[in-house]
């Protein structure tokens, strides 16, 4: 399995629609790199953000979660829900920062 | 007579008074003398206590000017020391900060590394974030560039690329007519099938998916809601999402249909991502078979979702080449499989050009609880029954030789079982891992009491359709359900001979 807390196709489908506009001169371009990196740092900053967001207490509680290998995404949404976390709030501001930064802002 | 004695006395007595007298007023003089001094010294010194209260005062001015000074001093050094005290302040409660910023963060890490690993976190988060990423890079990009159009290209060393593939795999698919239009959650891909009850046709499907069988499953899947219940209730049970395990496909198809957009999308997502993580191989299918198919409620309705359901059919297969998606665990044992037919096609050279056959994943007959309480209807392509039906298939698809002619091969799988399978099929090609033999059924088995069922092509789908139930009532009035599959075929072979 992979290491991303995003589901790594989405997240590669957004960085090469971004990869695209900010390349869109450059065809030629060999961007493998720049993609591998875009994703993996989208992923980062979102999981981040997610987890910054939550207090100590809250970030023992899901790790008793995720100890417990928990599968039912029913029950993390209840777990954010409780601890009054946006999660797409959280998400959306994320990935309009890292577009903006990915673009450069003009372009954004 | 005076007392000598006496007067002596008095004389002395006198003199001391006198001396002492004298004594008294030189006492008297010094002291007055003193007393003058005295005042000239207490003089002196109230004016030199004046003095020093004068330089009191000055000092105390000075001391007030000072006072003053160090006021306005102390002012601006409480100023300057608040400044830095809070600046050290800012700096130690920044140590403090990020020292427990790093302990956060080391927690934050630890967790996010954690969340990573939890399936339940990461299925939440499907929907969230595809969601999210669509629209961050708004409508006009998302159509643009195909994004929820064609999910899931295959990886490619160059992301530009990749792109424009799946701009070009959108839009040629839509060019191509492959998905029509009907909406819905579900639908045919197309009229253009090769048989009534088909999902899609494999050759369209894959001219749109260029020949990527992962692909092709995806595509059919996102386009038909049927087909997509009969490929998840086809995954191993491992591999199917929460609430899905075990379903049969008509439970399923009710559970996909009841999901909101939002659900139904991450469910497809998660599926897409099931299929990219298969391997795919050839195998050769022989014997009867259960399919889900679709057909029409109403034969005479339109073809459109509300009109549509699906069917259980029970095939016979004669040495057809199909795809088989399988997935292996970390140790690359395998944990399951599912059978689809899609068939590759050979040009003259022996190299495959594209795929042909109805998309449907395939089970031998009898042996999946999947397809319970699925009306059923009878194969449209059985109209020919194999003229050597004792004829053993191939074991081993690998050794099975590739079709000299493919198009007579394609023609004869289409239209009629073979009567030589080891001459006509072959499974030379395997992709990733080697081939495994498919389970067979004894050809004996090849023998239907729908064999003999001619189909006219020159009947609309909803003449052949009608046929069909007729044959199938037929069938029913002559064959007790409690026979067993043998005996119905024997009573089969007496009613209607080997025609």
């Amino acid at each position: 399995m992979n290491d991303y807390l995003v589901d790594r196709e989405t997240l590669g489908q957004f960085v090469d629609a971004l990869i695209a506009q900010k390349y869109q001169n450059q065809p030629d371009a060999n961007l493998e790199t720049v993609r591998e990196e875009a994703i993996q740092k989208l992923d980062d900053q979102i999981s981040q953000a997610i987890f910054g967001s939550l207090s100590k207490e809250q970030l023992a509680e899901i790790n008793k979660i995720f100890d417990q290998n928990e599968e039912n995404p029913a029950v993390f949404q209840e777990f954010f829900q409780n601890a009054n976390i946006d999660l797409q709030q959280i998400i959306s501001r994320t990935v309009l920062a890292y577009k903006t930064d990915f673009l450069g802002g003009e372009n954004a | 007579m005076p007392n000598p004695e006496k007067l002596t006395s008095k004389v002395e007595t006198a003199a001391e008074v006198s001396r002492e007298t004298l004594e008294h007023r030189g006492e008297k003089t010094l002291e007055a003398k003193a007393q003058v001094e005295e005042a000239e010294k207490a003089k002196r010194i109230a004016e030199l206590r004046a003095q020093i209260a004068e330089e009191d005062a000055k000092i105390a001015e000075i001391d007030a000017k000072l006072a003053e000074l160090d006021a306005k001093e102390a002012e601006k050094t409480s100023e300057t020391i608040t400044e830095e005290e809070n600046t050290t302040g800012d700096t130690e409660a920044g140590a403090e900060n990020e020292e427990t910023s790093e302990t956060e963060d080391d927690s934050v890490e630890k967790t996010s590394e954690k969340g990573k690993k939890s399936p339940g976190l990461k299925k939440l988060l499907i929907t969230a974030t595809a969601i999210i990423l669509a629209g961050t890079l708004g409508v006009g990009a998302v159509v643009a560039q195909g994004f929820g159009k064609k999910k899931n290209p295959a990886p490619s060393p160059n992301p530009g690329s990749k792109v424009e593939s799946v701009v070009d795999n959108g839009e040629e698919a839509e060019k191509i007519g492959i998905y029509d239009g009907y909406g819905e959650k579900g639908m045919w891909l197309s009229e253009n099938k090769t048989g009534p009850y088909n999902f899609a046709n494999a050759a369209e499907v894959a001219e749109a998916c260029k020949n990527d069988e992962c692909e092709m499953i995806k595509y059919t899947a996102e386009n038909q809601v049927e087909s997509f219940a009969d490929y998840m209730a086809n995954l191993p049970e491992e591999l199917q999402p929460e609430g899905f395990k075990g379903l049969s496909i008509i439970e399923t198809e009710r559970k996909l249909e009841s999901l909101s957009d939002e659900e139904y999308e991450a469910i497809q997502k998660q599926f897409n991502e099931t299929i990219d993580n298969a391997f795919t191989r050839r195998v050769v299918l022989n014997g009867r078979y259960d399919n889900a198919y679709m057909s029409k409620k109403d034969p005479s309705g339109e073809a459109v979702h509300d009109n549509m359901q699906v069917v259980r059919c029970v095939t016979n297969e004669n040495n057809l080449e199909v795809t088989q998606f399988f997935w292996t665990d970390a140790e690359g044992k395998e944990i399951g499989n599912m059978t689809v037919k899609m068939s590759p096609v050979y040009d003259e050279n022996g190299e495959q050009v594209g795929f042909r056959g109805c998309n449907q994943a395939v089970n031998e007959q009898g042996n999946s609880p999947i397809y319970e309480d699925l009306p059923e209807v009878e194969d449209p392509d059985e109209e020919t029954p194999p003229e050597n039906p004792e004829e053993k298939p191939v074991e081993n698809p690998e050794e099975t030789p590739k079709p000299k002619n493919p198009e007579n091969q394609q023609k004869i799988i289409e239209e009629a079982p073979l009567t030589n399978p080891v001459e006509q099929t072959s499974s030379e090609e395997v992709e990733r891992t080697p081939v495994t033999t498919e389970p067979k059924i004894e050809s004996g088995n090849q023998e239907t009491k729908t064999e003999n069922m001619v189909v006219d092509e020159t009947l609309t789908q909803e003449e052949q359709e009608a046929n069909h139930r007729a044959q199938v009532e037929a069938d029913e009035n002559e064959i007790t359900e409690s026979a067993p599959v043998e005996e119905q075929n024997e009573l089969l072979r007496q009613l209607f001979g080997n025609q």
